[in-house]
């Protein structure tokens, strides 16, 4: 497939360039250049920059052409005339990828950055070229190592199965400071920019056969073709989770929506109904976006609504179970040979119906592991999220790890974990369980709110295999 | 765009198989009253003409005439009214419509977005669409599955369930949604159509007041 050779090399490229970089930490190409150097990537990495003989331990070449052997992804950080003549030259260089980062094109209120935007995109079609952005902090693939962006910071972010497209630039840099604090892990983050000839729809069929890629998120402000998005979207569904926020619920927004990428923003509603019709599932805001969208790169569809709540104190379980309720779930009723394995675990003095407290045992690990065990196994319970927060002290209270991942590993039932704890504390404990699938959030609501996430996906895969 | 006269208006409903409340188009007093006799009371009375889009805005619906006497003072203080209101070039008659009680208004709804194409729109019809919202859209062409959604999601389901006696009011509705659908796609020269409200009984549900606009050229 011609499509998928395009794409990965753009995200797994053996040889960069980066045109524009620059010494100074004022300008872009500065951090362009930091970017690459710094986030492990494995290939080569060339400048072109005629005036200097390096910058940042990197090797300057005066022209493209001085470069030798071929460049899979140039990058480009120049004003927006100097990038529309470059073009030709990357064309002649056999390069199809450019990530351009520039800005001043479609959305600029310049009658010029309109004109400028179209000649960009009837030379990117001239040469053959695929064009991320413009106007945009680029792009991050933490599967192959690559940031391709002005910022420097999404390296740190751990790797896994979530990809973002998104139409903002800063949507994505605020849910990269979430996902560092919640430890959720991505994949690929693209800021689409301009549009100018790569959009949601040319690389949604991408992301539905990346194998890394495991759930979608998308952020969205308005598209000239939504129904094109929207067939996309429904094609991509058939192999993996779509979540999708989509702004412009007030007023305002909508008209923001429209200078913000040079876009026409549509109704609200209308967007809303036809991303249901094609299976997306939908968040409210950007920080549900991504939870959802990591418990769905994380765990299964529950079979149906029962859900099990164990806490280790009552308060939190009593919080949980209203959010559930208000979520459309029930508790689950546990069977007679559950209720009689927690009486017997379990001192009389704590409440051994679910919502489940720990709290007088909490500080037998043991114990608490037979009790998590004991509610996974119950064929009465849907899905199960352990409530857990941090009190006494830390050689006081453990957290019953392997418990919890031995029950994970036995059942295709979903689990979800809401934890918060002071900062360093139980971080060890957090990264084994999420290395182990576990989905952590600090939120009580958006620990509720994923759950939804995956029944929803459950109930638009029993459709699509209708 | 152009405002369909109610015979027109008729005819493409009937002939997409969606209900609409019994009712003849009269313009004269005589035939006003014939009309009644073999409806019976109560009626309700509505000046129309392609000239008039917002009915009760203009004052011409009265509902729930019970007698001769009512039917002929409404029926004179309709059709000056329609000296004034419409323009002389404009065909203009009044609808003799049987009176039907209902519980429940919805509002049924398709446009051609010029971005999305043609649109859907399901919801609580009559004075509630304007505070609860609880309206949903979908693109067309849709499948049952999403109407089902719909009505899951305007809470219009538990509406019905808790309204209504008759299961099949629920599926008359559905087949109402899916007749009205396939007329709105198989005939692109109909640039909107309103059903506002489809009233539901007990029994069932009609279509009490129809808008459909057709291209200007």
């Amino acid at each position: 497939m011609e499509l998928k050779e395009i794409w990965d090399s753009f995200f797994y490229p053996k040889r960069v360039v980066i045109i524009g970089a620059s010494s100074s930490s004022k300008k872009m190409g500065y951090h362009a250049l930091k970017s690459l150097k710094e986030c492990g990537f494995k290939g080569e990495v060339f400048v072109v920059n005629p005036k200097y003989e390096e910058l940042l331990g990197v090797r300057c070449y005066p022209s493209l052409e001085a470069i030798p052997g071929p460049i899979d992804l140039a990058i480009m950080v120049i004003p927006s005339k100097e990038v529309i003549e470059t073009l030709p030259q990357c064309g002649k260089k056999g390069i199809r990828c450019v990530l351009v980062i520039t800005s001043g094109f479609s959305e600029s209120d310049l009658f010029e950055g309109k004109e400028l935007q179209k000649t960009l995109k009837k030379v990117a079609q001239q040469e053959g070229i695929r064009i991320i952005g413009p106007n945009t902090f680029g792009f991050v693939n933490l599967d192959g190592g690559l940031n391709a962006s002005f910022t420097p910071s999404f390296s740190s972010l751990r790797k896994g199965g979530v990809s973002l497209l998104s139409q903002s630039g800063g949507i994505c840099h605020l849910i990269m400071a979430y996902a560092m604090r919640e430890n959720i892990g991505l994949n690929k983050i693209v800021g689409l920019g301009n549009r100018v000839n790569t959009d949601f729809w040319d690389l949604l069929p991408y992301l539905g056969l990346d194998e890394s890629t495991k759930s979608i998120a998308l952020y969205l402000e308005g598209v000239e073709e939504p129904r094109r998005l929207m067939e996309a979207i429904r094609e991509v569904v058939k192999s993996k989770p779509l979540v999708v926020y989509k702004s412009g619920r007030s007023q305002k927004a909508d008209e923001a929506a429209k200078s913000h990428t040079g876009s026409l923003a549509g109704p609200y509603r209308v967007y809303q109904g036809a991303l249901k019709q094609c299976g997306a599932i939908l968040a409210k805001d950007p920080l549900e976006l991504i939870s959802v969208a990591e418990a769905l790169s994380l765990q299964n569809p529950p079979r149906a609504k029962r859900i099990a709540v164990i806490s280790l104190v009552a308060g939190l379980g009593m919080v949980m179970a209203d959010l559930l309720e208000e979520n459309g779930f029930e508790l689950a009723s546990f069977s007679e040979l559950t209720q009689k394995k927690l009486f017997a675990l379990m001192p009389p003095y704590t409440i051994r119906t679910n919502p489940v407290d720990l709290g007088y045992i909490a500080n037998n690990k043991e114990l608490c592991g037979e009790v998590i065990k004991t509610v996974f196994e119950d064929e009465n319970v849907d899905g199960v999220i352990l409530s857990y927060i941090y009190s006494w002290s830390e050689d006081f209270l453990e957290l019953p790890v392997e418990a919890i991942i031995e029950a994970m590993k036995k059942t295709e039932k979903p689990s979800l974990m809401c934890l918060d704890t002071p900062p360093g504390i139980w971080e060890d404990e957090r990264k084994r369980l999420k290395a182990a699938g576990l989905p952590i959030f600090t939120r009580p609501d958006l620990t509720v709110r994923a759950l939804s996430g995956l029944w929803e996906y459950g109930r638009i895969r029993e459709r699509n295999k209708r | 765009m152009n405002l369909l006269f109610y015979p027109e208006a008729e005819g493409l409903l009937k002939e997409a198989n969606i209900p609409l409340a019994p009712g003849k188009l009269v313009t004269s007093e005589k035939e006003a009253l014939e009309a009644v006799r073999q409806m019976g009371f109560p009626v309700a009375l509505k000046l129309v003409s392609s000239g008039i889009i917002h009915k009760h805005q203009m004052g011409v619906v009265k509902l729930n005439i019970v007698n001769e006497t009512q039917l002929k003072e409404t029926y004179k203080e309709f059709s000056e009214k329609a000296k004034i209101l419409c323009d002389p070039k404009e065909k203009w008659g009044i609808l003799v419509q049987k009176m039907i009680t209902g519980t429940l208004e919805i509002a049924l709804g398709a446009y051609r977005d010029k971005s999305f194409g043609p649109v859907l729109m399901l919801g609580l019809g009559g004075i509630f669409v304007e505070i609860f919202k609880e309206t949903s859209f979908r693109l067309l062409p849709l499948e049952l599955e999403d109407i089902k959604e719909m009505m899951e999601e305007t809470k219009l389901h538990q509406l019905l369930k808790t309204h209504t006696k008759s299961p099949s009011v629920m599926e008359n509705l559905i087949n109402i949604v899916l007749n009205f659908s396939n007329l709105f796609l198989s005939k692109p020269e109909i640039k909107e159509i309103d059903l506002n409200p489809i009233l539901i009984t007990t029994s069932d549900c009609f279509v009490v007041d129809a808008k459909i606009f057709t291209s200007s050229d």
